[in-house]
């Protein structure tokens, strides 16, 4: 069965935020709550410093915990499919936040509003979200709860056509933030297979999760400085 | 002699005590937990965040007894700190935000009691069943 991860390596990522853009334009960005981030902070002292830059998305944990707290409470807004990808359903979504209150890498995003590109401008035709050829993930509703879908709707379309074997392998059916990296500082496929470039990063440059302590065990890697802890 | 069997004993006493209140919390904590699972202690059924209605906090505030600072302590997390939401959070904790003090926990306070085999709901399986 496929697994499949992302590798995003901290040591060649430059910080230019193509992968943030690219998710933005693919995924439909709600101004207040974005899919994916670029943090960025200052390493070293003085002479020797450096910058370090770390793009944050969802980690679609093999345990989630945001899934173990809508299930809790009855909503059952969030799932888990047999790819691995976790999704957010809008119309089960109640907006209590306990996912967002859970997640220990503070993922998910409260929408308030569904604000428009323009703000004060009304919603240019790009943005009508009544349109039928809107994936279910980019309908997104207000006062619920969303986040990254390892672009889902890309995903989705190589699993019907019966090409899942493709998927990490050809642009239609990769995230777009995983294409449009300058410096190939992020991977996208199946680490069940052994010759994937997930697989062979995770080895060969010791990538780890984050935050192991909570037992979540995400399926987003990282190379990082000074490798795995 | 004398005032080292003294002093042994005071220590023996001492930790006899100590670990007979954790226990008891401990013990407390338990029954809270099942009581609020099972519907015997009342904390209604807002499921939401607001923190005089919301089972959230009227769990953690009323019924547990946790003050606002044991889980809001760290409005400025450290820098290579890798939380996605902390720019946000920080910028509701200093008030320039949409709230105060918004989102600004650090799970790891959750840890503690949400973790497998602790007293409250599983979050983190931090042991694989």
């Amino acid at each position: 069965m496929s697994k499949f991860v992302r590798v995003i390596d901290t040591k060649r990522c430059m910080g230019c935020r193509s992968c943030v853009a690219a998710c933005h334009v693919e995924n439909h960005l709600t101004p207040d709550s974005p899919w994916n981030v670029m943090m960025e902070y200052e390493v070293g002292s003085y002479p020797n410093v450096g910058r370090q830059f770390t793009t944050m998305n969802c980690m679609h944990c093999e345990n989630p915990p945001c899934k173990l707290a809508c299930d809790a409470i009855g909503v059952k807004a969030i799932s888990k499919n047999e790819f691995g990808v976790v999704l957010i359903d809008y119309n089960k979504c109640i907006g209590c936040q306990y996912c967002v209150a859970t997640c220990p890498y503070g993922v998910p995003q409260y929408n308030e509003s569904v604000s428009n590109l323009y703000p004060g401008a009304e919603a240019t035709p790009a943005e009508d979200r009544s349109k039928g050829t809107w994936h279910a993930t980019h309908k997104k509703k207000e006062k619920t709860v969303q986040k990254c879908t390892f672009c889902w709707h890309k995903l989705e379309k190589a699993v019907e056509k019966g090409e899942d074997h493709l998927i990490g392998k050809v642009p239609e059916y990769t995230p777009t933030c995983d294409l449009v990296c300058p410096v190939e500082a992020r991977v996208f496929g199946d680490i069940e297979d052994p010759n994937s470039a997930p697989a062979q990063w995770v080895g060969r440059k010791k990538a780890a999760q984050l935050k192991k302590e909570f037992g979540t065990r995400p399926q987003v890697y990282y190379v990082l400085e000074g490798g795995d802890y | 002699m004398k005032r080292f069997t003294i002093m042994a004993l005071l220590a023996v006493g001492t930790l006899l005590m100590a670990g007979t209140v954790l226990a008891a919390e401990a013990t407390d904590l338990d029954d809270i937990a099942e009581g609020i699972r099972n519907g015997d202690i009342d904390v209604g059924k807002r499921y939401d965040m607001n923190k005089n209605k919301g089972r959230y906090h009227l769990i953690h505030s009323e019924t547990i007894g946790l003050d606002c600072e044991s889980c809001h302590v760290a409005p400025k997390f450290a820098p290579d700190y890798l939380l996605f939401n902390k720019d946000n959070a920080e910028a509701k904790a200093t008030g320039h935000g949409k709230g105060p003090k918004a989102d600004v926990v650090d799970r790891s306070v959750c840890l503690g009691c949400h973790k497998t085999n602790g007293v409250a709901t599983t979050w983190y399986r931090t042991v694989d069943k």
